[in-house]
């Protein structure tokens, strides 16, 4: 298999796009697709300060690396989980390419913020550990964000990631999800930081290849609790249609962000306010993470444990 | 050949080559949409041909959560 652009010999072949890459150029494919997405989605620009979540994963990571290649002015925030080893694994990961490449990286930790990893969080108020994890980070980066004064926040979902949650939320007929599943979530109050995936037509293998080829050292294990996870099962029924039928993913995506409109009732106007506790952006009187907080040190409390409410 | 697959730890196992990466990949149910392989630290296409002395590595591509 010969390179598309240079024909050398190709390494990553790329069948959606009828395609086949060397080294080389896979890398600059990789940069052009992530510039395309930044610019198509007008999700910030150069002057624009982002905050990069990551994870020492190597999406996130390649995500990071394709971004300071780009010449985009990025901070890295990795968000610890408390999660027994595998979350200081991944933060060594993070620590590793911001020595390598002398890029800035934030650290917050939600045991330091409420005494309780998540977890710990979890197992207190009989919570699954993904549901509370994912609320929490919203909730942490975009606080990191506003404090920072950062404009946007960027994770690193991916092709992957954005069909494996269309197609959880249209097995389950998620209207409201369907409505507002997009990569780019414009703010919509002042305390809200708007959110970009510049990876989301990139799948994860070609994220895969762009890590090996740069030589990033990531983490290769899965977080404990993501074991079993409905979305791994999803990936994976679409990787077996993908490979049948290449190009399967991307139109899935892209058909459905073009007929976006048809869920657009589904999308209820909430009224949106502050936080009477934290300050952070609401639909209640107090966040659901305050709430969720609250029931965790109460029967922290309860339990005679050691709590830190310090928010 | 040797294949070391970096899935949940590392696994290795001794297998016959002197095959295409595609069909290696078909013997051993392994999706080539969803894994990278990797022979001296060089990705290999599908239609790469696998000798019986080669070393190749398979990288997983999915993680979940």
């Amino acid at each position: 298999m010969r390179c598309k652009t240079c024909h050398a010999k190709a390494t990553v072949e790329v069948r959606h796009h009828n395609a086949a890459y060397c080294n080389d150029c896979f890398q600059e494919y990789f940069l052009k697709r992530v510039q395309h997405n930044i610019r198509a989605y007008r999700m910030f620009s150069p002057g624009d300060h982002v905050l990069l979540v990551v994870s020492g994963g190597k999406d996130s990571l390649s995500l990071w690396d394709a971004l300071i290649r780009l010449g985009y002015r990025v901070t890295a925030l990795f968000i610890d989980l408390g999660i027994e080893g595998y979350s200081r694994r991944s933060e060594d990961k993070c620590r590793e390419f911001a020595a390598r490449t002398g890029a800035p990286l934030q650290t917050v930790s939600a045991k330091e913020i409420w005494g309780l990893s998540i977890p710990e969080i979890a197992r207190k108020t009989r919570r699954i550990p993904c549901a509370v994890c994912g609320r929490v980070k919203r909730y942490l980066f975009n606080k990191c964000a506003l404090e920072g004064g950062f404009s946007v926040v960027a994770t690193g979902h991916n092709l992957d990631d954005e069909v494996a949650s269309l197609l959880g939320n249209l097995l389950h007929w998620q209207t409201g999800y369907l409505a507002r599943q997009q990569p780019y979530l414009p703010s919509t109050h002042p305390k809200l930081v708007k959110k970009v995936k510049p990876l989301y037509t990139l799948t994860e293998r070609e994220c895969l290849a762009y890590a090996l080829i740069r030589q990033i050292s990531y983490l290769p294990e899965e977080c404990p609790h993501a074991e079993g996870a409905t979305s791994i099962t999803y990936k994976e029924a679409l990787n077996h249609i993908e490979a049948a039928s290449p190009g399967t993913k991307l139109s899935f995506l892209k058909g459905f962000l073009k007929h976006k409109e048809l869920f657009r009732e589904y999308d209820g106007d909430v009224e949106l306010r502050e936080c009477s506790r934290c300050g952070q952006v609401t639909t209640e009187k107090v966040c659901s993470v305050c709430r969720l907080m609250e029931r965790a040190q109460k029967r922290d409390s309860r339990t005679g444990a050691n709590a830190n409410p310090s928010l | 050949m040797k294949v070391i697959i970096h899935q949940a730890g590392k696994r290795e196992m001794e297998v016959a080559g002197g095959k295409k990466l595609a069909d290696l990949a078909r013997e051993l149910n392994i999706n080539l949409e969803a894994h990278l392989v990797v022979r001296g630290g060089s990705i290999l296409t599908r239609d790469a041909f696998i000798g019986d002395e080669d070393v190749i590595e398979v990288f997983p591509a999915i993680s979940g959560g």
